[in-house]
């Protein structure tokens, strides 16, 4: 039976555990079970806390018999490794950070730690996040538990593949330019890219701090709705975030769908979406149909900039972001090249200058992965005297369109629906050599970052034997809207239900 | 007739002429790719500059299409939220001694608990 306790809900597990019919720590011991039972083939974590992960579960366990309410209290759950857990080890899949150890809490890690979530340890990610299907991390890819040949997609593909193979009960993830919603729709999940400005973004590892945003990856939309609870808010230590008030999500989404308006924007479903994805989502807007929801056809005009302008803010921004990867304050350096840990296959003592210069170079130089490489390359172009009107000023006037068209459209509808991706998860290796054609991955998904607004992916079908993600966009702070659809969505059918066979 | 094929050819050729220059204006220069490299502080082998160059030209060919967005008038957004001039007390926070311990763990070269950097001014 310990075994089982791992497949349950959020939602589930707090009502056990309030009434006291199982403990925390046999709800983690069988995560930790499970971990170790198909982690193998599945590589979705990078670092496992057994021993800390015991403890806090205990702790737990204190609070529980003391009467403590709360419905995070002793749920397990896995963090992204690229967000700050103090004390542990955090990598952002990168070798430049191989052996960094966290010096302090990500103020989403500090919320569930309060509510007595308890951390199992740290999933695998696109190296900084840089990605869409996890193969650019460091440490190897992690495969997706419905086929381990594919990808989970990313880049938060570690915490997905693990809430798919029940390695946890929910986890968490950041989303830049689809990272949550991706590997939702790849693996089979569900996951929330809140509104930019609702969580804080203090303690993650940044990559593009204007689109940025940590969210939950969970295996039903009410256990999503439950982890933004607890993680939203205002924080004096992020300037970005709003003091937005956060809306009764339980109670909202538990209204019915009548009458409400969903805009179906015709640029999002053009040609280049596979048939059986395009089969999946007209099923569900079928369903959403008799749930008594009307559709419109919308139209976003300047949709297909949405990559182009994503691939000139991103890397500019996040070359900025990663200049403090400098080998000189922490993470990988040659000036102390006995930092790199066997793990990577050991390096002989670096044959270059011992200078400021050769310092920085050949420390990000060898730190640094592929990807990141060219993407600080790319920003440095972007943002460099001669180029930066052109190309990076340019972007952001056209995101600013971008983000008006959304604006305008969404106050003539509740909120958007659209595919997550034009297909369900590709095989590993057949995408990573091109990456123009990996960016071109996040084309339904770089609107919603881009304007900040707030994005779910959902299970909505198969199409081979592998999830199909259905995703709603809706208006800035709005996430209620669709925790209510996502909910309803989820009482009439079951293909969140599904497992896959590992 | 003859002239006809004639100037058809010559147009052919212009055109084909036209694209290359295209083409190689768009490609990024070795001495360019090097120069990036620098700015960027990051040591590439002659591989990863040949490599890189290519698919950055490539990417930066198909972000071209930015250019033809109509922006007259349109002011850029730098961030969404439309929030300005957030600021807090002008108070230091300490860290714990421990969160101090860990800060110091990370560091590459520690002398006297302090950070060893390389000298800036010759």
């Amino acid at each position: 039976m310990a075994m089982e306790l791992n497949k349950l809900t959020i939602a589930e597990a707090a009502k056990k555990l309030s009434n006291g019919e199982i403990s925390s720590v046999e709800l983690t011991q069988a995560c930790l079970m499970r971990i170790k039972e198909v982690d193998g083939k599945i590589k979705a974590c990078l670092t496992v806390c057994e021993d800390e992960a015991i403890k806090q579960a205990n702790q737990a366990d204190e609070r529980l018999k003391r009467g403590e309410k709360s419905d995070l209290l002793g749920i397990p759950y896995l963090a992204k490794d690229n967000i700050l857990t103090k004390g542990t080890r955090t990598t952002a899949s990168s070798k430049i950070l191989e052996n960094y150890i966290a010096p302090y809490d990500a103020t989403v890690i500090a919320k569930l730690k309060k509510a007595g979530a308890v951390l199992l340890g740290k999933t695998n990610l696109d190296e900084f996040a840089h990605g869409a299907s996890t193969e650019n991390s460091a440490f190897g890819p992690t495969h997706n538990p419905w086929d381990l040949k594919r990808v989970p997609g990313g880049s938060s593909g570690g915490s997905g593949a693990a809430v798919a193979a029940d390695m946890c009960l929910f986890a968490v993830g950041t989303d830049t330019g689809g990272s949550i919603r991706s590997p939702a729709s790849f693996c089979g999940i569900s996951g929330l890219k809140p509104t930019y400005g609702r969580c804080s973004r203090f303690g993650l590892i940044a990559m593009t701090s204007s689109t940025d945003v940590p969210g939950p990856l969970t295996k039903t939309v009410e256990d999503m709705a439950i982890v933004l609870e607890t993680v939203a808010g205002i924080d004096e230590r992020d300037t970005t975030t709003v003091d937005e008030k956060i809306d009764n999500y339980r109670e909202i989404m538990k209204k019915d769908l009548k009458r409400i308006k969903v805009g179906l924007p015709k640029e999002y479903f053009g040609k280049g979406i596979d048939k059986g994805v395009n089969k999946a989502i007209n099923q569900t807007m079928e369903k959403f149909k008799e749930l008594g929801i009307k559709f419109l056809e919308v139209s976003l005009p300047h949709t297909k900039y949405g990559i182009p302008v994503y691939y000139i803010i991103t890397p500019s921004e996040l070359s900025s972001n990663l200049a403090r990867f400098d080998g000189i304050k922490y993470g990988f350096s040659t000036a102390n090249p006995l930092l790199i840990s066997p793990l990577s296959g050991g390096e002989k003592k670096s044959a270059g200058g011992d200078d400021l210069m050769s310092i920085y170079i050949q420390s990000r130089g060898k730190g640094f992965g592929p990807e990141a490489k060219r993407r600080i390359m790319l920003g440095t172009y972007a943002l460099s005297a001669g180029y930066y009107d052109a190309y990076y000023l340019q972007a952001q006037k056209v995101r600013t369109k971008i983000k008006q068209e959304m604006d305008e459209v969404l106050k003539q509808v509740d909120c958007l629906l659209t595919p997550t991706s034009p297909h369900v998860a590709f095989k590993i290796g057949e995408q990573s050599q091109d990456p123009l054609k990996m960016y071109l991955e996040d084309i339904f998904v770089t609107g919603a970052s881009l304007a900040g607004l707030p994005a779910i992916s959902i299970p909505c079908g198969f199409d081979k034997g592998l999830p199909v993600g259905l995703q709603l966009i809706g208006k800035r702070f709005d996430e209620a809207i669709l925790f209510r659809l996502g909910y309803n969505y989820q009482i009439a059918t079951e293909w969140h239900l599904a497992k896959p066979n590992i | 007739m003859i002239q006809k094929t004639t100037v058809d050819i010559k147009i052919s050729i212009i055109s084909i002429i036209c694209i290359i220059c295209i083409l190689v204006f768009m490609k990024l220069t070795k001495q360019q790719i090097e120069h990036i490299a620098k700015l960027a502080r990051l040591d590439l082998t002659k591989e990863e500059l040949k490599k890189y160059g290519n698919q950055l030209s490539a990417i930066l060919n198909y972000i071209d299409q930015l250019k033809e967005v109509e922006v007259t008038g349109v002011e850029p957004t730098a961030q969404v939220t439309g929030l300005e001039n957030i600021f807090r007390e002008d108070k230091v926070r300490d860290w714990s001694k421990e969160e101090i311990e860990l800060a110091l763990k990370n560091a590459p070269e520690l002398e006297d608990r302090q950070l060893k950097v390389r000298r800036i001014i010759d």
